[in-house]
């Protein structure tokens, strides 16, 4: 269903991210992303939605042509493409439901996000989605009032709001610590499980990625250097991708 | 040595100090018996001079917020427009408010219409400022975290950027107005309505009597503002409301969102009405001042003798005050913080001696001591002096007394007075944020002593007005360029400095 044919990324016409990158991705998958810092992992997750332009190659999801969408095309895929960062980016300010509601602003008219009109429908939803991460009871509090590992169930639940097809996530559990991370894991896992949905995730615990994901993808110097089963992902392997 | 030289720049006299002395004090005695029958003209001017900073602020800052988001280097339609902006926007900041509303008189002639404007212009400044400081800080991630669940450019300020701007707005607000607040009762110096109108009448007609009444009112009302102004904000900080279902906060939130662009819309055609602009009246001042901006841009360099002298008296004047209000104010923190000050009571005493000192604009300060010294620079400089002194003293007390406890007990466990603590261990150990408040300070006094020569207590503000009043643009011109270039060149090397001292 993602298809990424011979991806090229430079940024600022000096730095090599991403070189010749290609992957296919079936539906329901769980997939690690692995290689050491700077190795181009949340690049090439920023170009499935297109937050970076890639100088090269081409990405489609089901029948689109990504690259070639216009910005209103764009707006609208990114709809089914969940972004979850590793700083959580909730608007602190804003109370924890008021955050997953705009899970929901693709679903608007302009009119409607302007006046910032939410039916009773997106409400239930943006509810539900909070139940699912077990923090209904914090649903009015201000965002910047909760733990990490809480805002990052937050950022999942505007997430699953979006009703999405794909999740991708840039190392959402870095600055979590373990049982807090395994925590997080678990929604991911049962979002892919429950709601099949499609999941590409950056780890830089290797641990993590054999426990939860299914395959795994190395990347080395923009490069991809290994592409398998979990169970393929030997010593060896991990020197070739680590060293 | 240095001091020896500015005092002389200055026309420092300890004779003519001391000679002034009976002068003060007679001017004090006479202030001691307020005229009370006069407080209801009193009364009626501060409400208009509180209207009008109330206004000002208001529009200021409702201006601030999409200039805000226009011109924001992270997240603008237009790199080029907003830099350009900026450029402008940042020389406008330089050019304080008093000559604002010097130049705005002459322009839409006497009135408090004037003033409205000249404080709005300051209040825009100034938030603006400080909102595009916020926005340009919001990291990439977080816009791109909302453009990610497919929102557009529009839906990224509306949910992204726009929420935490108005929770910071009621903070900005408060801010711009209380330094609005003083800046208001100054305009009718200018004759741009307010309380200052009549203070200067009863200053020429040496009417002390009602100069005391005057200030005295003064006095309790920015007191009253400042004590009301912490207590909505602390209320507003903590207001947070019972939410029963989802049903009712959906019911809240529209009714907000409805109510929000309501009251906004009410108070725009609030202060238009509260103005009764005309369009005539603008058409009028439109096209004067487009004239007097024309005749201002062709600048008359041949005037640079009188700028030079005006601005290194202005300079003399600045370093005067910050040096003379930067050793009181090491001794006055010492008594002033509660965690030093040998008494519960000597601290509550210096503090309220502080607030006297940094309540009133240095400018009214300057013209109480008119009466003493004369006017001139000197005036000016003892006036900046007394406000320096206060405003560096409360927050330099503010440090000593956030110092965390085992730094001054780490001292004091070595058998050291708590004077000698301070002035071993703790004053050195703080130097560093003394210096950067001193900056700060010398920033605001530069600006301060370019309007002490509006009544002529020296500097570069003689020489301003004048030209004003004799509407020699040119010259104008010349002199607000070289006041701007001065204060940039002196926020640069103050900028570069606070640096050096981290
Ligand atoms: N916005 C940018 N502008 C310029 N260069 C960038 C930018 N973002 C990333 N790079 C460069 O591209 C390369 C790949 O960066 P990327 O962030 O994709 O690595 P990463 O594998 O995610 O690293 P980490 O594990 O540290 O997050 C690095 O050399 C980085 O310096
Ligand atoms: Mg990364």
């Amino acid at each position: 269903m993602l298809k990424v044919e011979n991806l090229q990324v430079i940024y600022d016409n000096k730095t090599l991210a991403l070189e010749d990158v290609s992957l296919t991705v079936g539906e329901g998958e769980f997939v690690g992303i692995i290689g050491s810092s700077g190795s181009g992992k949340s690049t090439l997750l920023k170009c499935i939605n297109l937050l970076v332009r890639p100088t090269k190659g081409k990405i489609y999801l089901d029948h689109w042509d990504l690259m070639s969408l216009s910005s209103k095309g764009l707006r609208e895929i990114r709809r089914e493409i969940g972004f979850i960062f590793q700083d959580y980016n909730l608007i602190d300010r804003s109370t924890v439901i008021d955050n997953v509601l705009i899970g929901r602003l693709s679903y608007k008219t302009p009119f409607q996000s302007l006046f910032r009109i939410f039916s009773q429908d997106d409400y239930e939803r943006a509810q539900k989605a909070l139940s699912y991460v077990a923090l209904e009871e914090k649903m009015y509090e201000r965002a910047d009032q909760l733990s990490g590992g809480q805002k990052q169930r937050v950022a999942i639940a505007k997430t699953l709001c979006q009703r999405p097809k794909v999740m991708l996530a840039d190392e959402p559990v870095a600055s979590l610590d373990r049982a807090t991370a395994h925590l997080i894991m678990e929604y991911f896992r049962r979002a892919n499980m429950k709601k099949n949905i499609t999941i590409l995730i950056n780890l830089h615990d290797v641990e993590l990625a054999k426990k939860y994901c299914s395959r795994i993808i190395g990347l080395k110097k923009g490069k991809m250097v290994f592409d398998g089963k979990v169970g393929d992902l030997t010593d060896d392997v991990l020197k070739r991708i680590y060293a | 040595m240095l001091l020896i030289f500015i005092g002389y720049r200055v026309e420092f006299s300890l004779g003519r100090m001391l000679a002034g002395l009976p002068g003060m004090a007679d001017l004090f005695r006479r202030m001691a018996h307020p005229n009370f029958s006069y407080m209801g003209e009193v009364f009626e001017k501060i409400a208009e001079t509180v209207e009008i900073a109330i206004l000002s602020s208001l529009t200021g800052v409702m201006l601030a917020i999409p200039v805000a988001l226009l011109t924001s280097e992270n997240i603008s339609p237009n790199l080029y427009l907003s830099k350009i902006l900026n450029a402008v926007f940042a020389f406008f900041r330089t050019i304080p408010s008093l000559i604002w509303a010097a130049i705005l008189v002459s322009i839409f002639s006497i009135g408090k219409f004037p003033g409205m404007i000249a404080l709005s212009i300051i209040a825009f400044l100034m938030s603006l400022k400080l909102f595009r400081e916020y926005i340009e800080s919001i990291n990439e991630n977080q816009l791109n975290s909302t453009r990610s669940v497919g929102a557009s450019s529009l839906e990224v300020l509306r949910y992204c950027v726009l929420p935490n701007m108005m929770g910071m707005a009621v903070s900005v607000f408060f801010i711009v107005f209380e330094t609005n607040i003083r800046s208001a009762t100054v305009l009718g110096l200018v004759g741009a309505g307010g309380i200052g109108q009549i203070m200067w009448r009863d200053l020429n007609h040496l009417r002390y009597d009602n100069l005391a009444t005057i200030i005295l009112m003064l006095f309790a009302t920015i007191l009253l503002i400042d004590a009301l102004s912490f207590m909505v904000r602390k209320f507003l900080q903590e207001y947070s409301p019972k939410i029963r279902s989802l049903e009712h906060y959906r019911k809240r939130k529209i009714l907000k969102s409805m109510l929000l662009p309501l009251i906004f819309a009410g108070l725009v055609v609030g202060i238009i009405n509260s103005l009764n602009i005309t369009l005539e009246r603008m058409a009028v001042g439109f096209r004067q001042g487009s004239q007097i901006v024309f005749r201002m841009l062709q600048v008359d360099f041949s005037y640079y003798p009188r700028l030079f002298e005006g601005i290194f008296e202005s300079l003399m004047i600045a370093v005067f005050a910050t040096v003379v209000g930067g050793f009181f104010a090491i001794i006055f923190s010492f008594f002033a913080a509660y965690n030093l000050a040998p008494g519960k009571l000597v601290s509550v005493g210096m503090k309220g001696l502080i607030n006297v000192m940094r309540t009133f604009p240095p400018i009214i300060m300057a013209i109480i001591f008119f009466r003493g010294v004369g006017p001139g620079p000197l005036a000016g400089a003892l006036a900046l002096s007394i406000y320096t002194t206060g405003v560096l003293t409360k927050m330099y007390s503010e440090v000593l007394e956030n110092m965390p406890e085992n730094v001054r007990d780490s001292v004091l466990v070595t058998g050291a007075t708590r004077l000698e603590a301070y002035r071993h261990g703790i004053f050195p150990q703080t130097f560093a944020n003394f210096v950067s408040l001193l900056l700060y300070r010398m920033e605001s006094n530069i600006r301060n002593s370019a309007i002490l020569g509006i009544i002529g207590a020296g500097g570069i503000g003689t020489a301003l007005t004048m030209n004003i009043n004799w509407r020699n643009w040119e010259r104008v011109g010349l002199l607000l360029l070289g006041v701007s270039i001065m204060i940039i060149l002196i926020d640069r090397l103050s900028n570069y400095l606070r640096h050096k001292v981290k």
